[in-house]
C-alpha cells in the first residue's frame, strides 16, 4: 500500500471535521447577526448591539465546543448504523455471489476448513498436554515435581524424580518455600479374582495429595491422615469416576461397599471427579493410601534411604522463584540425609513443572506437540495463501464489475468492506466446517496417537471454540487483505477502458509470490515428514538384539504371604518356584506355542545387579549404560526372545540348579572384560567364590529403552541364582500373539487354584510406548505435509490455469504468428516449474535452518538427510508439472481465430 | 422591558418543541418567537438553546436541514419529527397537570397562614 492512499484517507476524515465546525460557526454567526439587527432596530448603537448580542448568547466558546461534541457523536452513530446496514447488505450480496459459483466456494471452504480444522484439533491436544495441565488441579502452575540431581557412578550428573518417603517427611517438615508436599506412585493391580479379574492402574498417594491439588470428591470423601498412617493405615479406596461409571454402573449407594484389589478386600469411601488423573495425564482407576503400598515394599520404608520408588509434588508459595525453591530443598535434603552414599549426600534438589517426566525432561509428546503447533499453523498459512490467490484471481476477473461500481460512485471504502465481508463469510464457513473436522480429527488423534493419556470431555470444548473463532478471524484478515489492496489501486478505473486482458504485470507478480510461498512452506513440511518417516524407519529396523513383537510375557500373581511364619513362607516360596516349571511344561505343550522359557530378570520389566568378581580385574569397569546385569533363565531363553547366539553354546535342559555352574555373557561384556582373549572358558565369580564358566556369547540386547548405552549383561541357568527373584514366563507364539493371550490365562488358572491373576502382556507394548513420539511426529508431519502439498498443488493449478485464461489473447497472437504448440506448452509448464523451483529453493533453505531444532526429535537421522531433500524436490517438480498439464493442454488447443476475438 | 425570568430546568425542550409545532424555524426565529410569545418573561440563554437544539436533533425529536431565509441567507432550519410531536403531546399534558397541581398547592398554603 503506498502512502498517497493513506493521505487520501486522512484528508477525507479531516474534511468531515472541518465541515462540521464550519456549519456550527455559520449557524452561530447568523444568530448573532440577526440579534444585532433586532437590537439596532430597537435603538441600540451597532457597537452596543454587538456587545448585548454577545452577552445574551453567553459563553460562545463553550457553546461551540459543546455543539461540536454533540454533532460528532451524532455523526459517528449515524455512520456506525449505516456501516452495519451496509455490511449486512454486503454479506447478503457476497452470499448470493458465492451461491452462484458453488465450485469456487466449495474449494475455498474446504481449503480453509482443512487449515482451520487442523489447527483446532492440534490446539485441543496441545491445550491438554501443554497449556491446561491435569484436570481439577487448582492453579497447576504453582505445582512442581521434585527432583534430585546427583552424580552417577560414572561421575555424570543424573536427575530423577524417584525419591523416598524420608525425603517426603523431611521436605514436609523443613521446607520454607513450599506450601505443602505430597507423595504419589503408580502400580498395576488387579480388580477381582481369577477369571473375572481385570488389570487396573492404581494410584498410591499420601493423604495430603488431594488437598494439595485442591480437588474435591465427586461422591463421598478422600482419605485422611489417620487412614494413611504408616503401620496403621486402613484399606480404604477412592474410585475414579470412570471405574465407578463403568464397573459399578454409577451406583449412587457405592460408598461403604467393598471391592477386591489383589487378594484383599477394600472399603470404598469416595469417587473422584470425572477426568481427575492426579498430576500426570495417565489413567488411574483407584486411589489408595500410600502407607499400604509402602508396607508391601519393605518394612523400613519410612526410614530407609534405599527405597526410592515414589515421586513428590509440591505447591510453591506465591512469589517464590524456582531458584529459591531449589536452594531451600537442597538445604533440607542435605540436612536430612543420613545414609552413606557421598554422591546423594552432595545431591541437589529442584522443582520443575508438571509436564516434565521422571528424568526432568519434557516428554517426547510435549516436544512433538510444540512442533505440531508450528506445523498446523503452516498448513493454515498455505491454505490462506491459496484462498487469497483464488480471491485475487476472482477480483481481477471482476475488474469490470469493480470498475463499474467505482464509476457509479461507490466509495473505495465500501468496496473494501464488500471484499472483507466476502472473506469474513468464507472464513466463517471454513471455521464451521473446520470445527467438524477438528472434532473427528481430535478424536482420531486421541485414540491413535496418544491413547495412554486419560482424555475426558469432547475434543471440541469452549476453549477450542474460542480458538477456532480467533483463527477464523485471522484467516478472514489474511485472505481479505490482498484483494482489498488490489481493489483500492487507483489505476483500477483504467480497467474500464483496458478490459480484463491486461491482467499481467504487477498483479500476477503478487499471485506468483503467493504460489512460491505455498510451495516453499509445503517443502518445509514435506522435508520434516520425510525426516520423521526416516526416523520411524530407523526405530523399526533397529537391531534390538531381541524380537519383542514375537514375545509374550506372563506374570503369575499369588496371594501375599503376610501373617505366615518364616518356615511356612520359605516352603510356599519353594512351591511357587516349582510351579513355574510345571507351568513351563504345560505352556510348551500348547499347540500355539513355539518356544517358552522362565526368566528372572527380563527386558523392559526387571533387571538385577549382584556382586561380581572377575580374575584380572580389581573391580568391574563401569559402563555408561550401567550394569553388569544378571538374569537367570531356563533353556530356550535366547530362542524365545530372539537374541542371537554368537559363539559357544546356549543353556540346555542339562543346565540346572545342581549341574556345573556356567554363564553366557553378552558381546559388550566379552569385549570389555577380555579384550584380547576369548571369553569362552573364563570364570565369573557371582556372589560366591565358585567359578561360573563362560560357555557362550550372545548379541547385545536392549534392556529397557530403545536408546540406551551398551552395558554388560550375563545369564546363568535358572536355579543357580541366589538373592534375586520374581520369575516371568516368556512365550514365543507360533502365530498371532494376541490370539494366545486368553488361552495362556485360562490354562494357567486351571493349573493352580491359588493363583489370583495371570497377567499376559506383549513385549512389543513397551516398544510401542517408546516409539510413540516418532510415530506421532511421522503421522502428523506426513498428514499435514500431504495436506499442504495438495493445497499447494491446487493453488499452483489455479494460478497456471488462470494465467492461461488471462493470456488467451496473447497466446492466440503467438499461435496466429506461427508459434509451435510445443513452445506454448513449454511456456505454460515452464512458468509452473519456475515458480516451483524458486519455492523449492526457499523451502530447502528454511528446512536447513529449521532442521537444527528438529534434531532432538529425530532418531539417528540427520536433519540434512540428502534423500529427504532430493525426494521432496522430485515430488514437488512432478506435482508442478502435473498441475500445469491440464492448462497447458488447453493452451495448445486454442483456436487462434476464437482466441483473437475473445474480449 | 421586564427582566426575564430564568427558565425552570427541563422546560426548554418542551418550549422548543411547542415553538416548532408552528412550523420549521431557524435558531434565532425560535428565540425571537419565545421572547415575543412570553412578552419577554421567559429568558432563553442563546447558548443553551443551541445546545438543546443540537441535542434534540441527535435524539431524533427534531430534524435539522439547511435552507434559505426570507432574507436569502443560508440557515439551519429545525422542524418537529413525528417522535418530537408525540413527545410534545405527552410532555405538555404532564406539564399542565404538574403546574396546576403546584398552583393549587401554593393557593392552599396562602389560606391557612
Amino acid at each position: 500500500m503506498d502512502r498517497s492512499r493513506y493521505r487520501r484517507l486522512f484528508r477525507l476524515l479531516g474534511g468531515r471535521r472541518e465541515r462540521l465546525a464550519a456549519e456550527i460557526d455559520e449557524e452561530m454567526r447568523l444568530h448573532l447577526e440577526l440579534r444585532i439587527a433586532q437590537l439596532v432596530e430597537r435603538g441600540f448603537t451597532p457597537e452596543a448591539a454587538r456587545m448585548e448580542a454577545l452577552r445574551r448568547f453567553g459563553d460562545l466558546e463553550q457553546a461551540r465546543r459543546e455543539l461540536t461534541r454533540i454533532e460528532r457523536r451524532k455523526e459517528a452513530s449515524v455512520r456506525v448504523r449505516e456501516w452495519l446496514d451496509g455490511l449486512l447488505h454486503d454479506v447478503r450480496f457476497a452470499a448470493r455471489s458465492f451461491v452462484r459459483s458453488p465450485g469456487f466456494t466449495a474449494v475455498v471452504v474446504v481449503t480453509l476448513a482443512l487449515g482451520i480444522g487442523a489447527n483446532a484439533a492440534v490446539f485441543g491436544i496441545v491445550d491438554r498436554l501443554l497449556l491446561r495441565g491435569p484436570e481439577h488441579v487448582r492453579e497447576p502452575d504453582q505445582l512442581v515435581r521434585l527432583y534430585l540431581t546427583h552424580r552417577d557412578p560414572m561421575g555424570e550428573p543424573f536427575t530423577g524424580s524417584w525419591l523416598g518417603y524420608v525425603s517426603y517427611l523431611a521436605i514436609g517438615d523443613g521446607s520454607r518455600t513450599l506450601e505443602g508436599v505430597a507423595a504419589y506412585s503408580r502400580s498395576e493391580g488387579t480388580l477381582d479374582r481369577r477369571a473375572e479379574a481385570a488389570p487396573i492402574d492404581v494410584g498410591h498417594v499420601t493423604a495430603d495429595f488431594f488437598p494439595l491439588l485442591g480437588v474435591r470428591p465427586h461422591l463421598g470423601r478422600f482419605f485422611g491422615p489417620d487412614e494413611d498412617r504408616p503401620g496403621a493405615a486402613e484399606r480404604v479406596v477412592v474410585l475414579s469416576h470412570g471405574l465407578w461409571q463403568g464397573r459399578f454402573g454409577a451406583d449412587p449407594d457405592i460408598l461403604g461397599r467393598t471391592l477386591v484389589l489383589g487378594d484383599e478386600t477394600w472399603t470404598i469411601i469416595g469417587v473422584a471427579p470425572s477426568g481427575f488423573t492426579g498430576v500426570e495425564l495417565l489413567r488411574v482407576d483407584v486411589w489408595t493410601p500410600m502407607s499400604l503400598r509402602g508396607a508391601t515394599a519393605s518394612p523400613d520404608w519410612t526410614t530407609t534411604w534405599d527405597a526410592q520408588w515414589l515421586q513428590l509434588v509440591g505447591r510453591v508459595r506465591p512469589g517464590t522463584t524456582r531458584e529459591q525453591v531449589a536452594e531451600d530443598l537442597t538445604a533440607v535434603h542435605r540436612a536430612a540425609y543420613t545414609d552413606t552414599d557421598q554422591a546423594v549426600a552432595e545431591g541437589r534438589m529442584s522443582g520443575a513443572p508438571l509436564r516434565f517426566d521422571a528424568s526432568a525432561r519434557e516428554t517426547g509428546e510435549v516436544g512433538v506437540s510444540r512442533w505440531l503447533i508450528g506445523v498446523s499453523a503452516i498448513v493454515l498459512l498455505i491454505a490462506c495463501a491459496n484462498v487469497a490467490n483464488l480471491l485475487l484471481a476472482r477480483i481481477v476477473s471482476r475488474r469490470r464489475e469493480v470498475a463499474v461500481r467505482l464509476a457509479l460512485g461507490i466509495g473505495r471504502r465500501r468496496l473494501v468492506r464488500l471484499l472483507l465481508a466476502e472473506s469474513a463469510l468464507l472464513a466463517a464457513a471454513g471455521g464451521l466446517a473446520g470445527l467438524a473436522l477438528a472434532y473427528w480429527g481430535g478424536r482420531l488423534m486421541r485414540v491413535t496417537l496418544l491413547p495412554h493419556v486419560a482424555w475426558s470431555g469432547s475434543p471440541v470444548d469452549g476453549r477450542v471454540l474460542a480458538f477456532t473463532a480467533i483463527a477464523a478471524l485471522g484467516t478472514a484478515l489474511l485472505i481479505g487483505i490482498g484483494p482489498a489492496v488490489q481493489a483500492t489501486r487507483p489505476d483500477l478505473t483504467g480497467a474500464l477502458r483496458a478490459g480484463a486482458r491486461e491482467g499481467g504485470g504487477r498483479r500476477s507478480r503478487l499471485r506468483t509470490s503467493l504460489t512460491v510461498a505455498q510451495v516453499s512452506l509445503s517443502v518445509v513440511l514435506l522435508i520434516g515428514a520425510a525426516l520423521f518417516v526416516r526416523s520411524l524407519w530407523n526405530v523399526r529396523t533397529l537391531a534390538l538384539g531381541l524380537e519383542p513383537e514375537r514375545v509374550l510375557a506372563v506374570s503369575l500373581s499369588f496371594p501375599t504371604l503376610a501373617g505366615a511364619s518364616d518356615g511356612e513362607r520359605e516352603l510356599e516360596r519353594a512351591r511357587r518356584r516349582a510351579f513355574h516349571d510345571v507351568a513351563l511344561q504345560r505352556v510348551r505343550a500348547l499347540p500355539g506355542v513355539e518356544r517358552a522359557s522362565v526368566a528372572v530378570g527380563t527386558p523392559f520389566r526387571m533387571r538385577f545387579g549382584v556382586r561380581l568378581r572377575v580374575t584380572g580385574w580389581d573391580s568391574i569397569p563401569r559402563l555408561p549404560g550401567g550394569g553388569p546385569f544378571i538374569a537367570a533363565v531356563t533353556s530356550d531363553y535366547f530362542q524365545t526372545v530372539g537374541t542371537p547366539l554368537l559363539r559357544g553354546r546356549a543353556f540346555t535342559p542339562a543346565d540346572h540348579a545342581s549341574s556345573e555352574r556356567v554363564a553366557v555373557v553378552n558381546e559388550t561384556m566379552a569385549r570389555t572384560l577380555w579384550p584380547d582373549r576369548d571369553a569362552l572358558g573364563q570364570c565369573l565369580f557371582i556372589q560366591t567364590a565358585d567359578c561360573s564358566r563362560v560357555v557362550g556369547v550372545v548379541a547385545d540386547a536392549r534392556r529397557a529403552a530403545l536408546r540406551e548405552e551398551p552395558a554388560m549383561q550375563y545369564f546363568i541357568p535358572a536355579g543357580q541364582e541366589s538373592g534375586i527373584g520374581g520369575s516371568l514366563l516368556l512365550v514365543r507364539p507360533r502365530g498371532e500373539p494376541a490370539s494366545l493371550v486368553s488361552v495362556l490365562r485360562r490354562e494357567l488358572l486351571a493349573l493352580e487354584p491359588s493363583l489370583i491373576y495371570v497377567d499376559v502382556w506383549h513385549m512389543q507394548e513397551a516398544i510401542l510406548e517408546q516409539t510413540r513420539p516418532w510415530r506421532l511426529g511421522a503421522t502428523m508431519f506426513v498428514v499435514f505435509g500431504l495436506l499442504a502439498l495438495l493445497v499447494a498443488a491446487v493453488g499452483l493449478y489455479s494460478v497456471i490455469a488462470y494465467g492461461v485464461a488471462q493470456r488467451t489473447h496473447e497466446l492466440g497472437v503467438r499461435l496466429a504468428l506461427g508459434a509451435n504448440r510445443g513452445d506454448i506448452a513449454r511456456l505454460v509448464v515452464g512458468h509452473a516449474v519456475a515458480s516451483t523451483v524458486v519455492g523449492l529453493a526457499i523451502g530447502i533453505a528454511l528446512a536447513l535452518v529449521g532442521g537444527r531444532f528438529l534434531v532432538a526429535l529425530l532418531f539417528e537421522t540427520s536433519p540434512r538427510h540428502p534423500a529427504a531433500f532430493v525426494g521432496v524436490s522430485i515430488v514437488l517438480v512432478l506435482v508442478s508439472v502435473a498441475a500445469s498439464l491440464l492448462p497447458a493442454r488447453r493452451a495448445t488447443r486454442l483456436d487462434p481465430a476464437i482466441a483473437l476475438r475473445a474480449e | 422591558m421586564p427582566t426575564p425570568l430564568p427558565l425552570v430546568k427541563g422546560t426548554l425542550d418542551i418550549l422548543i418543541l411547542k415553538t416548532l409545532s408552528w412550523g420549521p424555524m431557524h435558531g434565532f426565529e425560535i428565540v425571537d418567537w419565545l421572547e415575543r410569545r412570553s412578552d419577554g418573561v421567559l429568558g432563553v440563554d442563546d447558548s443553551a438553546l443551541y445546545q438543546a437544539l443540537h441535542r434534540m436533533d441527535a435524539r431524533g425529536l427534531i430534524a435539522a436541514e439547511w435552507g434559505i431565509t426570507g432574507n436569502n441567507r443560508r440557515a439551519r432550519f429545525y422542524r418537529l419529527t413525528i417522535i418530537g410531536r408525540q413527545r410534545l403531546r405527552a410532555e405538555a399534558s404532564t406539564w399542565r397537570r404538574y403546574s396546576a397541581a403546584v398552583t393549587d398547592v401554593l393557593g392552599a398554603t396562602s389560606r391557612t397562614i
